[in-house]
């Protein structure tokens, strides 16, 4: 089940976007949308998404977008076009022990990735060992190519 | 229920040879099926349950594909890499022995059901110390077999759009088993959900990357064509079994005992088998 609570700026979604997911419940008009609650997604819930921003005057700007829904929005460019995309989670994996870490990346961030086409480099907690991109780096950033973009601050 | 001795074809998907730097394997550039379990080959594997299987060829996989279908064959496997960039390696594993032993299947008829049962393959994955990677995309995977099962192959659901109020009679059915790391998860549904042709095609439209989000594409197939390339991203073997060109068992099998990145990159193994047609 998708539920929405409101933020100060927009709306968190907290669920799963699958074939119950209701979109039509947010209001039209500027929205932010906080997707760092979504837990699970579906090829059903995504277009149940794609129908509702289709019929929106302006698309909402995603933040911390999860790794789940990153693959999403690279693998579809309908989904990526004109989306506007604050932050999101990208994985990385300590070399060693495995673990992996979320982190966010911003605005600059996401430019630069897209200006450059490659992962910038991330340290563990240590300050010292180098992570590891934890997923298809030539697929995972495939949105900032697709159509969707960086939103700002 | 019979099986058939009947031709099957194994090959090797040139761009997954590319990839693993050449192999062992001969390649031979043209399509060849094996008409007789008494024909002798220069490279063969023994499977598990003693019939014979070969590697035959190298092709390109849309060529291999549109030649068994010419040639109606009705099993086949092929060993391909999902990304013909990457690094892969090959593993020659035995032969599907008809239906499988059965999991421990649940019925699923209702979405309730549904997530329900989801929810408890995540839970088992998490406290079996799946890394968590693996256990989103097993657990996604196996969403888009259950709506494939649910939504593209039953009769009526078919027709409409995708919706949440549906109660399946007869029910699909799921099962899962952890294994030293080797996670199987096994989708049957009575409805037909894969034959060969269907099949094929999923495959060949398939390109490792995209879907087809546009407004018609939504329309036509029920859903995104993504659900498939989930299936294919999140499984280092998948197999389709017919039985009787109606009950459709979807068996993924996830081999967790690797770092996730290295998943992404390694061969798959995609196995077709008809039985009773």
């Amino acid at each position: 089940m998708l539920s929405f609570e409101a933020t100060q700026t927009g709306y968190r979604l907290l669920g799963e976007v699958d074939e119950e997911a209701d979109f039509s419940q947010l209001p039209e008009g500027a929205l932010e949308l906080d997707l760092s609650g979504i837990r699970r997604v579906n090829s059903t819930g995504i277009r149940n998404w794609i129908r509702w921003k289709e019929r929106l005057a302006q698309p909402p700007v995603l933040r911390d977008v999860p790794s789940i829904l990153v693959l999403e929005l690279s693998m579809l460019p309908d989904l990526s076009r004109g989306t506007k995309i604050r932050s999101i989670r990208a994985p990385y994996a300590h070399p060693v022990t495995g673990e992996r870490i979320e982190v966010l990346f911003e605005g600059e961030t996401l430019a630069w990735i897209r200006d450059h086409r490659r992962v910038p480099p991330q340290l563990a907690p240590d300050g010292a060992t180098q992570l590891e991109f934890d997923e298809d780096e030539n697929n995972y950033f495939e949105f900032l190519h697709n159509g969707a973009e960086v939103a700002g601050r | 229920m019979t099986s058939r001795v009947e031709p099957f074809v194994v090959f090797v998907d040139e761009a997954f040879l590319a990839a693993s730097g050449g192999s062992d394997l001969p390649s031979r550039g043209r399509i060849h099926v094996v008409g007789a379990p008494d024909e002798i080959l220069p490279w063969m594997s023994e499977s598990h349950d003693g019939s014979r299987t070969a590697i035959l060829l190298s092709a390109r996989f849309e060529d291999a594909l549109s030649a068994i279908a010419a040639r109606d064959v009705w099993r086949w496997r092929v060993l391909a890499t999902g990304a013909p960039s990457r690094r892969a390696f090959l593993r020659v594993a035995p032969w599907l022995k008809g239906p499988q032993p059965s999991l421990e299947m649940e019925l699923v008829r209702t979405y309730a059901d549904k997530s329900a049962a989801l929810s408890r393959l995540e839970v088992a994955l998490v406290e079996a110390n799946v890394p968590r990677p693996f256990v989103n995309g097993i657990v996604t995977a196996t969403d888009e077999c259950l709506q494939n099962a649910i939504f593209d192959a039953h009769p009526v659901l078919s027709m409409g759009a995708r919706r949440s109020d549906f109660d399946l009679d007869p029910p699909v059915e799921l099962g899962f088993e952890l294994d030293d790391g080797l996670v199987t998860v096994a989708v049957r549904d009575p409805y037909g959900t894969f034959d060969r042709a269907s099949f094929n095609a999923a495959l060949l439209r398939h390109d490792g990357r995209r879907g087809d989000a546009s407004p018609r594409g939504c329309e036509e197939s029920g859903g995104l064509r993504i659900g498939f390339a989930f299936m294919l991203r999140n499984s280092s073997a998948l197999s389709v079994e017919v039985q009787d060109g109606r009950s459709t068992t979807v068996r993924l099998v996830t081999d967790t005992r690797q770092p996730f990145r290295r998943f992404l990159g390694s061969g798959k193994i995609l196995d077709f088998v008809s039985w009773g047609e």
